[in-house]
């Protein structure tokens, strides 16, 4: 190791290596706190020709490394499994070249989600995918995740986003896919990239597509006693052929914490509320929030707010966004799930969910992308009390195998990491995988690059498939 | 006469039509063993996209692979086996108020596969985008004749690598694609086209409007003066240099305020003729936009298909005319994809030294440049797929990776990969 280090100082410099006991915890885990490990270095270059160079470093001294953005992640996928070296993508925050015309911009790996529509909004445009986490989370670890956000449901998620990545490559070449431009012949090694979760190499820049900003927004908040009122009125609204920009759902429990942190004025005694958008033209968008109105009032809605004013827009958006660090005020430790179900199977996975808490006597909450069927359960507990961490694995299992079960998936936007590893081989074939396993290797044949990631380790007993919780213990 | 030169690529293979995915698997393991090429084919309405393949083997034909798996309307989601044809896809969304929102040339004949295979796009890819935004799941036949999967039934999922994408476009060089499950969209309200008549010397400022507009196009269709001659677009009777069709769908209201907005903003463009032209979107003339990118033109030897950047759309078109005289010009000018048919007459070294030059171009651009149509006698000495980039290397990878024996389509595509 102590050759690595030296090699790594001559790339980045003595100032940009971290190695110190007190200073790697931070990079122990991720936004998934049930599985750490710490790293043995973590490196912050700020070239893509200083990652090449620590990605050939580490495979002469056959060290495994990974990349990091912002560890907003939310299934292990920065978790450094086995130690080794975190490459930190932090200081490679470079917006280079934003083309207004083309509707695309270059741009580093660790420039920060919101920065980049902050520097866009002069120009009436910005970057359509938006993570709550995004004023923290990285470009570079939406890419590796293909993160989602609120407005995915009318303007796509990341992959719909990004036209073309610089990749150092698993053996430390660099390559670029894809550019500033649609339509280059060849296979769309971008699209597969993205969401790769650091399997494929280390993304070190992006071409993303900017979006122009929309003309007006009507953002109302439908008030239901019940969820399934709720839930009828998104199928019902789907189901008539209105996208809107966002359809997000918060339910009692969730809205309590909120109203304590944010002082809005939800409803505290509603069932549900549904954050109902539509955006566009001015031109008939009235209409088309009138017709949502109707819909959530048929279906039960005791009123329809509408957040009239900017600042309430702003706010009411800033409490769905920090939904999750609200949660704090509710328990010390939390888990976030990330399932999702055909849309029309919201009514029923929701019950599930209310029956497997009380099955494990734990709190569940929710607050998720209704609109997308992508539920995010929040499962309460404190990690200081094992029992409590065993009982919340079971229950997350649990609501996850029914949404496999009514045909949808265990993961819309947080990825597989460490943390659902054991869902792929419930999800998919052995034949599935293998498949999975074989393009994995066109890009990373010595599986050095994140490993123990996303996929199962073919024939493995269940310990090395659960590489991350074995090295948290 | 190589087997590659040969004028019909597809003399003297096997055409097989399984009826069913097992059958389908057992040809793939049968050609597998011998080594045999399976050039996989839905309609075949594509077929001539790319080089010959480089040996012989078995036409796959998925025609009888066209089952409706599951259309749960209300989710807005299809699955569907890829040999369904286009236009009965349509008709069943339409009978919900649904579709795609893909244009494809033929509709009536070509399949969902092929149209996944050559990612096929038309005017409305400015406004809705391309396939790989709406291919949420998919199954492949792999070069060992087993159906896998990737993605799934749901619009949101990112578990697994994403082989939607990566399969999207790839000439079928990496397996058969055997079933697909897509997103779909509500059919908009209502439709409607301002058309802008104009010159060479006008274009690049009424594209510069139509970029800075208050309004929202679907589509920004460029053609010139030899394509507005074409029986698909006479009727029109534009009689200047080119004409730029903007192309609106959404609500009767926001229809009806875009076309006027944008015609109030174009109004004192110089030199300009306006027209608003209600067109809804199954009319002939959405249709017609779609399709003239891959109209066979009597005695055109080769068409092109440039992806340059929008804002160079105008000069990149003045070059192509200054280069080959008579050369009918169609762009998706919102998106930079410039298609050119080249008329009948030009010689072969004429045709070479100007597609060498239009490409080029485009690759100073960091673009390419592709020959969707060839003739086949020509394949050999022109850039069919244009220039080589360096991420040829991991697509090699890629392709030794998940067909080693190179079974599907070998030689067609990319580098002849």
């Amino acid at each position: 190791m102590k050759r690595l280090l030296d090699s790594l100082k001559k790339i980045v410099g003595a100032d940009a290596i971290i190695t110190a006991a007190s200073e790697l915890m931070v990079y122990e885990c991720d936004g998934f706190t049930i599985d750490k490990n710490r790293p043995d270095v973590v490196v912050f270059p700020t070239t893509t020709e200083q990652v090449s160079k620590i990605v050939e470093a580490c495979n002469y001294f056959k060290v495994p490394f990974l990349p990091r953005g912002a560890g907003t992640s939310l299934a292990g996928g920065c978790l450094p499994v086995g130690g080794g070296v975190v490459i930190s993508l932090a200081r490679m925050k470079k917006i280079f070249d934003v083309d207004y015309r083309n509707r695309c911009a270059l741009i580093e790996a660790g420039v920060v989600n919101l920065w980049l529509t902050n520097h866009l909004k002069p120009q009436g445009y910005h970057f359509a995918p938006d993570p709550s986490s995004q004023g923290a989370c990285t470009i570079g670890g939406n890419v590796a995740t293909n993160s989602g956000g609120p407005h995915t449901l009318k303007y796509g998620v990341t992959v719909n986003h990004i036209m073309g990545v610089e990749l150092v490559l698993p053996d430390g070449e660099i390559i670029n896919t894809g550019g500033p431009l649609e339509d280059n012949p060849g296979y769309d090694l971008t699209g597969v990239i993205v969401g790769s979760e650091g399997t494929f190499g280390v993304a070190v820049k992006s071409w993303v597509r900017i979006t122009r900003n929309p003309d007006a927004y009507r953002t109302l908040l439908g008030v239901f006693n019940s969820v399934d009122d709720a839930t009828n009125t998104i199928s019902e609204i789907i189901g008539a052929g209105i996208v809107p920009a966002a359809l997000e759902m918060l339910d009692q429990m969730i809205l309590g914490a909120l109203e304590d942190a944010f002082h809005f004025g939800f409803p505290l005694d509603a069932g549900a509320i549904l954050i109902m958008e539509v955006d566009g033209l001015e031109a008939g968008i009235d209409t088309e929030a009138e017709r949502i109105t109707q819909i959530a009032i048929k279906n039960g809605a005791r009123e329809v707010r509408k957040a009239d004013t900017d600042a309430k827009r702003t706010l009411l958006w800033k409490a769905r966004k920090q939904a999750f660090g609200a949660i704090g005020r509710l328990s010390p430790s939390f888990c976030t799930q990330d399932g999702v179900v055909p849309r029309s199977k919201l009514p029923h996975i929701l019950s599930e969910i209310q029956r497997i808490g009380l099955k494990y006597d734990l709190k569940i909450c929710n607050v998720f992308h209704a609109g997308d069927g992508n539920i995010h359960p929040i499962l309460l507990f404190d990690e200081r009390f094992p029992d409590q961490v065993t009982r919340v694995l079971a229950a997350s299992g649990e609501i996850l195998d029914e949404c496999i079960r009514v045909g949808g998936s265990v993961t819309g936007e947080h990825g597989i990491g460490v943390e659902k590893i054991d869902f792929m081989s419930k999800l998919f074939t052995p034949d599935d995988l293998a498949m999975m396993i074989r393009l994995r290797n066109a890009f990373n044949p010595t599986n050095n690059c994140s490993p123990h990631k996303m996929l199962p380790t073919a024939g493995a007993c269940i310990e090395v498939s659960k590489a991350g919780r074995m090295a948290a213990m | 006469m190589s087997f590659s030169d040969s004028l019909n690529p597809l003399d003297g293979f096997q055409h097989k039509h399984p009826c069913d995915v097992l059958e389908a698997c057992e040809i793939i393991k049968q050609s597998a063993a011998n080594l045999d090429a399976i050039v996989p084919s839905g309609s075949g309405s594509k077929m001539n996209i790319g080089y010959a393949p480089s040996r012989k083997g078995v036409v796959l034909g998925t025609k009888n692979l066209n089952k409706v798996i599951d259309y749960p309307a209300r989710d807005m989601t299809v699955t569907v086996q890829a040999g369904i044809l286009i236009k009965d896809l349509k008709e069943m969304l339409g009978k919900e108020n649904q579709r795609l929102p893909i244009d494809d040339p033929y509709p009536a004949n070509s399949s969902l596969g092929g149209l996944l295979a050559t990612n096929t796009s038309g005017p409305r890819r400015f406004g809705w985008g391309t396939l790989r935004d709406y291919v949420i799941g998919i199954s492949i036949l792999n070069d060992e004749g087993i159906e896998t999967k990737a993605g799934g039934r749901v619009v949101k999922n990112v578990a697994g690598y994403d082989f939607c994408k990566l399969h999207t476009g790839a000439l079928g060089t990496l397996g058969v694609i055997s079933q697909v499950t897509l997103k779909v969209k509500p059919n908009p309200e209502a439709s409607a086209f301002l058309l802008v008549t104009l010159n060479l010397a006008n274009i690049e400022s009424v594209l510069e409007r139509i970029h800075n507009t208050k309004t929202r196009p679907i589509a920004v269709e460029l053609l010139n003066k030899a394509a507005l001659q074409h029986p698909l677009f006479k009727h029109l009777a534009v009689t200047s240099d080119y004409g730029i069709f903007i192309g609106f769908e959404h609500s009767t209201e926001a229809v009806k305020w875009q076309t006027e907005t944008l015609a109030n903003e174009l109004a004192d463009a110089p030199n300009s003729k306006l027209e608003i032209i209600n067109a809804p979107s199954d009319s002939a003339l959405w249709q017609a936009l779609g399709e003239f990118q891959a109209t066979r033109i009597s005695g055109c030897p080769l068409t092109f298909k440039a992806n340059i950047p929008s804002a160079k759309v105008a000069s990149y078109c003045a070059l192509a005319i200054e280069t080959v005289p008579g050369v009918l010009l169609q762009a998706h000018a919102g998106s930079g994809i410039v298609f050119g048919h080249i008329p009948e007459g030009i010689s072969r070294q004429v045709a070479f030294n100007s597609i060498d030059m239009l490409l080029q171009k485009a690759v100073r651009y960091q673009g390419n440049l592709v020959l969707p149509y060839c003739l086949p006698e020509w394949k050999a000495d022109f850039p069919v797929w244009g220039q080589t980039r360096p991420d040829v290397k991991v697509m090699r990878k890629v392709k030794e990776s998940l067909d080693p024996k190179a079974l599907f389509n070998p030689g067609r595509f990319v580098d002849r990969i």
